[in-house]
């Protein structure tokens, strides 16, 4: 297990200042669990507000964890973080191995930058930097890996189209030999032409340099495709994880059901009873679903539900599964 | 900065504005060698003398010159030339000896009547003061206090600013919260009441270098807040951009993403602020000045200048030369003011530079030409898109 | 037949910009929209696909310029007198655009909204008529408790919520035609399914004509009867979507269709197909066929002109593209 997660909670205050109380609460993750092995490509999907962002970034280390551990399991070192641990020493420890890619390349890569000073920058400040003239050399070996010219160096994101744009952007997270790639839904912004070349790229460069993936995406038919396990997540928890086949052919919880049967072209299993969620301002304490959910019974109402293993690799939570 | 030379060709008043900024920032530089005589050198035949420089003499035919004046009436100081005495204005010639920035010997002036052998007349362009020191020499000695003070309380003001700006918007919560309260603190207190205050903590007995060094200081302390304010909304606005997430994951050292990453990109509000804020402390150091307490006598600055000369209607209206100083400073303060009006259109991305409307006439005659084009290429000249 | 044919945009062109550095937005569209007809436009960024639509607004921008013709009804939309053009636009046209959250003016209660909109048709319309009226359009798009959800602000609805008041309001003043730029973007998976199926309803009920816009082909297959494929500025294809879909003759969507991770399709099986190159700069767009840099098929021709526009057999599907013509 290269990332195993345990119990992670996060969740934000909604007003920041001296005299505010800490008590107005966004709970983003909600005490979740789960194990990534060495290798493995490992998606997370669900809708906007679904908490898979917040955990994507928790596990990149962009926030401070609320409770819950946080474990890795790299070639070289293992590191373990709780609520104890600070981001600086998280980021100092992990962040090297640990990459994360952002949605948006015209916003994640600094436009007043030249490729060099982007790809350059943080790598400067990393245990890795030998002098200017082996980072450029790398940079370059970089390059002719994700298919960019090697003459690059100069020019500004603006000079680029948005397909090359993400390459950039990987460029930049393959400069620290990451082990582990966080893909925050990155290609979501891409045009469909494109995503493709990204898709297969991302593919390649996991098999080359043995990367493990993490995966985000709300895209189901992207997600399906690259992941080998996917972890389906709604109202801060998981509601069902299990191989990328098993999810969606045959789903078993009932959220996953009906997200699978919307997708254009398809038609929804069932009518949903409200057509909102739950609010997370409040803390669970009942499955997030269970106002939308037609099965809904009692015990969906009071109790949260916890992920069961139903067979091997699969687990659902569910009360009625 | 190309952008910014071809943007001047269509505003006439920002090209004259750095045109007379440079001007004046360049006789402030090379002072001793612009300003014929020392700013405290009096003569004492000539007070209250106004600016007289002549063109044409039957003595002298063409060719700047100067004719001496004599004192015919006492109480109204009424000066009277004196037919047939002429002097000819020497350019680049030796007069007075001073010292270019306090070490280099010279006495090469940009003009001047002074001969060696010691007669002569002098010249005066801007007239004298009551105790015969000439206007000129004053003011051109002057700009060194009023141009300077301003770029020296706007920079430390500055970086007062980003320093505090940058602190509270990058980290925000408890932190933010206790520097914005301190700025508007001084926002608070009135700004003049305030300069006054601070000013008449320190003894106003000091010399001219010292007064020079508090009054910037005072000055900057009164500036700082509101500079700070916008500096701490931009950094808390792009604090939050992608890119500034992804230099903190990577570990790079938060000094180094606030100077590296965040500031860099509040530059064209910084450019603005700057020359929108020079004025502002000219003018500051001008207020104190004419109040009695900034730069007095015999340092000169303009503020002393107009504080010692523009006293009454009268005095002004006896010798109205001796409004000059005010007339520099608001042609400076303008400049600065048209310069950062520029520089804010060009930094802004939403800002489409107006085409200068073409004449009428002009329009005219394209329509005609247009027209008979079109008809003789057989009615195919209509333009794409009408 | 020809009484149906509501809209005909012909040979528009719509460039915007700086003469000295024009953005072709539109190079060269004709489509026709009949009375009860939904037609969908599939393309990327910059594909032009959100102008051709907008033009039937026929607003006049500063530095937009447009050549062709829009015809309403037999009617040239240009020729109209600016009153009639805003009497047009409000009576026959509504639009629901992508981003909701962004549509909505934050300090206008849903209840405004509505006055409003019927305030630009009936001048004089009462509180209470306001009221009723949009209670009905409320629950027309499935909101419950209309009554009091007319007094909430934008901010107090969730993205779906406000796309169901936008068709609310866009469906005001009884339009023949909608227009739904990428309506569902923004959305959710499980929101977007909601609001096609509510789209899709309102359509067959009330005959609207649509014009549908995404970039999504499988959504747009979903809504409408008609498929237009729009690249660099012009139509590639255009037909009935089972014909689109099934018999595909441009290569641009052939090699669309196949860019798209299908179900069952998984990383350690098979590669997906990639379409080398870039979406084409709409400041300098290719000579010729726009997709020909970046087609398998292209050949020296191909980026010579601009192909014509082909009727396959004798049905109603179009398509632009040379070498199909000698297969």
């Amino acid at each position: 297990m290269i990332i195993r997660v345990e119990n992670l909670s996060k969740s934000f205050k909604l007003k920041a200042g001296l005299f505010t109380s800490g008590k107005s609460r966004v709970y983003a993750v909600d005490d979740v669990s789960l194990s990534v092995k060495k290798g493995e490509s490992f998606g997370i999907v669900g809708e906007s507000g679904s908490g898979k962002s917040t955990l994507a970034r928790l596990i990149a280390g962009a926030y401070k964890i609320d409770s819950g551990r946080l474990e890795f399991n790299l070639t070289e070192k293992n590191f373990l973080f709780d609520s104890e641990t600070r981001l600086s020493k998280f980021r100092k420890e992990s962040g090297n191995r640990v990459k994360y890619i952002f949605q948006d390349p015209a916003s994640s890569l600094n436009p007043r930058m030249s490729i060099e000073e982007i790809l350059f920058s943080g790598y400067k400040y990393s245990g890795q930097w030998k002098g200017r003239e082996e980072a450029r050399k790398k940079a370059e070996k970089i390059f002719s890996l994700i298919g960019m010219a090697s003459n690059i160096f100069d020019k500004r994101p603006s000079d680029f189209s948005g397909g090359q744009r993400q390459r950039i952007s990987i460029a930049r997270a393959l400069m620290f030999d990451p082990e582990i790639l966080i893909c925050d839904e990155i290609v979501s912004a891409l045009d469909l032409s494109i995503q493709s070349q990204i898709l297969n790229l991302i593919a390649d460069l996991k098999q080359e340099l043995s990367l493990t993936l993490l995966f985000i995406s709300h895209d189901l038919s992207v997600v399906s495709y690259i992941c080998d396990t996917i972890a389906v997540m709604y109202g801060g928890i998981i509601l069902e994880l299990g191989s990328s086949e098993q999810i969606s052919t045959k789903p078993l919880h009932p959220y996953t059901q009906f997200l699978y049967s919307s997708m254009p072209g398809r038609t929804p299993l069932f009518t949903e009873t409200s057509n909102q969620g739950l609010s997370q301002l409040e803390k669970l304490h009942s499955c997030p679903y269970f106002n939308r959910c037609p099965y809904a019974d009692n015990k969906c109402r009071t109790e949260k539900p916890q992920l069961k293993k139903v067979s091997d690799g699969r687990e659902v939570a569910c009360w009625r599964v | 900065m190309r952008r910014f030379i071809k943007s001047l060709k269509k505003r006439p008043m920002a090209l004259l504005s750095v045109i007379s900024l440079s001007v004046l920032y360049f006789c402030m530089i090379f002072a001793e060698f612009i300003a014929p005589y020392s700013p405290t050198r009096k003569f004492e035949d000539y007070s209250n003398h106004p600016p007289l420089v002549r063109l044409y003499s039957k003595e002298l035919g063409f060719g700047l010159q100067v004719q001496n004046c004599e004192l015919a009436d006492p109480i109204s100081r009424e000066y009277v030339r004196i037919v047939g005495e002429h002097q000819k204005i020497r350019l680049f010639a030796r007069g007075e000896k001073y010292k270019m920035w306090g070490f280099i010997p010279g006495n090469v002036h940009l003009f001047t009547t002074q001969t060696p052998s010691g007669e002569f007349i002098p010249v005066f362009l801007f007239g004298t003061d009551s105790l015969g020191r000439d206007i000129f020499s004053r003011v051109v000695y002057g700009s060194r206090i009023s141009l300077t003070i301003g770029l020296v309380a706007i920079a430390i003001s500055m970086a007062l600013a980003i320093l505090i700006g940058g602190i509270a918007g990058y980290f925000g919560g408890t932190i933010d919260w206790l520097l914005m309260r301190l700025a508007e603190l001084f926002i608070l207190i009135p700004g003049l009441y305030l300069i006054l205050l601070l000013r008449t903590i320190f003894s106003s007995k000091m010399d001219s270098g010292l007064s020079f060094m508090i009054i910037t200081v005072i000055l900057s302390f009164v500036g700082w807040p509101g500079l700070a304010r916008m500096i701490r909304g931009m950094v808390h606005s792009i604090k939050r951009e992608d890119f500034v997430t992804n230099a903190r994951l990577e570990g790079v050292p938060t000094i180094a993403v606030i100077v590296r990453f965040i500031i860099p990109q509040t530059t064209s509000l910084l450019v603005v602020l700057l020359t929108l804020g020079i004025p502002g402390f000219i003018l500051g150091e001008t207020t104190l000045s004419y109040l009695g307490l900034g730069i007095v006598d015999p340092a000169v600055s303009w503020g002393s200048l107009i504080n010692r000369e523009a006293v009454s209607v009268h005095n002004l209206l006896d010798f109205p030369w001796l409004i000059i100083p005010l007339i520099l400073l608001m042609i400076t303060t303008l400049s600065f003011n048209f310069i950062g009006d520029l520089i804010r259109d060009l930094s802004d991305p939403y800002y489409i530079q107006p085409k200068r409307p073409e004449s009428r006439i002009l329009r005219g005659v394209k329509w005609l030409v247009a027209r008979v084009v079109g008809f003789f290429k057989g009615k195919k000249g209509v333009v794409d898109g009408k | 037949m020809e009484n149906n044919v509501l809209v005909e945009i012909k040979k528009l062109h719509v460039t915007f910009g700086h003469l000295a550095k024009p953005v072709y937005a539109v190079r060269g569209v004709d489509l026709r929209l009949e009375s009860g007809q939904v037609i969908g436009i599939v393309g990327e960024s910059g594909c032009g696909k959100s102008v051709t639509s907008s033009s039937l607004f026929a607003l006049d921008e500063p530095n937009k310029r447009v050549s062709g013709q829009v015809l309403y009804r037999g009617e040239d939309l240009a020729g109209l007198s600016a009153k009639r053009r805003v009497e047009y636009r409000r009576k026959a046209l509504g639009l629901v655009s992508q981003e909701p959250s962004l549509s909505f003016d934050p300090i206008f209660s849903i209840y405004k909204c509505f006055e409003e909109t019927f305030r630009l048709v009936e001048p004089k319309i009462s509180k209470q008529e306001v009221t009723d009226r949009a209670v009905k359009l409320l629950e027309m798009v499935e909101i419950s408790n209309p009554e009091q959800r007319l007094r909430n602000f934008p901010h107090q609805f969730s993205g779906g919520m406000l796309q169901r008041i936008m068709i609310a309001l866009s469906l005001a003043n009884n339009p023949e035609i909608l227009v739904a730029d990428e309506p569902t973007t923004a959305l959710d998976v499980t929101t977007q399914s909601k609001i096609i199926a509510l789209l899709k309803g309102l359509q067959s009920k009330r005959k609207l004509a649509m014009i549908f816009i995404s970039h999504d082909i499988n959504l747009v297959a979903d809504v409408s009867d008609m498929i237009v494929v729009m690249y660099g500025g012009i139509v590639l294809e255009q037909g009935p979507k089972d014909e689109v879909l099934g018999k595909t003759l441009s290569p641009y969507t052939e090699d669309l269709l196949l860019a798209m991770p299908k179900d069952g399709q998984n990383y350690k099986q098979e590669r997906l197909y990639t379409i080398k190159g870039a979406v084409p700069d709409p400041q300098n767009p290719p000579s010729g066929c726009p997709y020909s840099p970046r087609c398998k098929f292209a050949e020296a021709v191909c980026s010579q002109k601009i192909p014509e526009f082909v009727q396959a057999g004798d049905s109603s599907h179009y398509y632009r593209c040379v070498l199909r013509r000698h297969q």
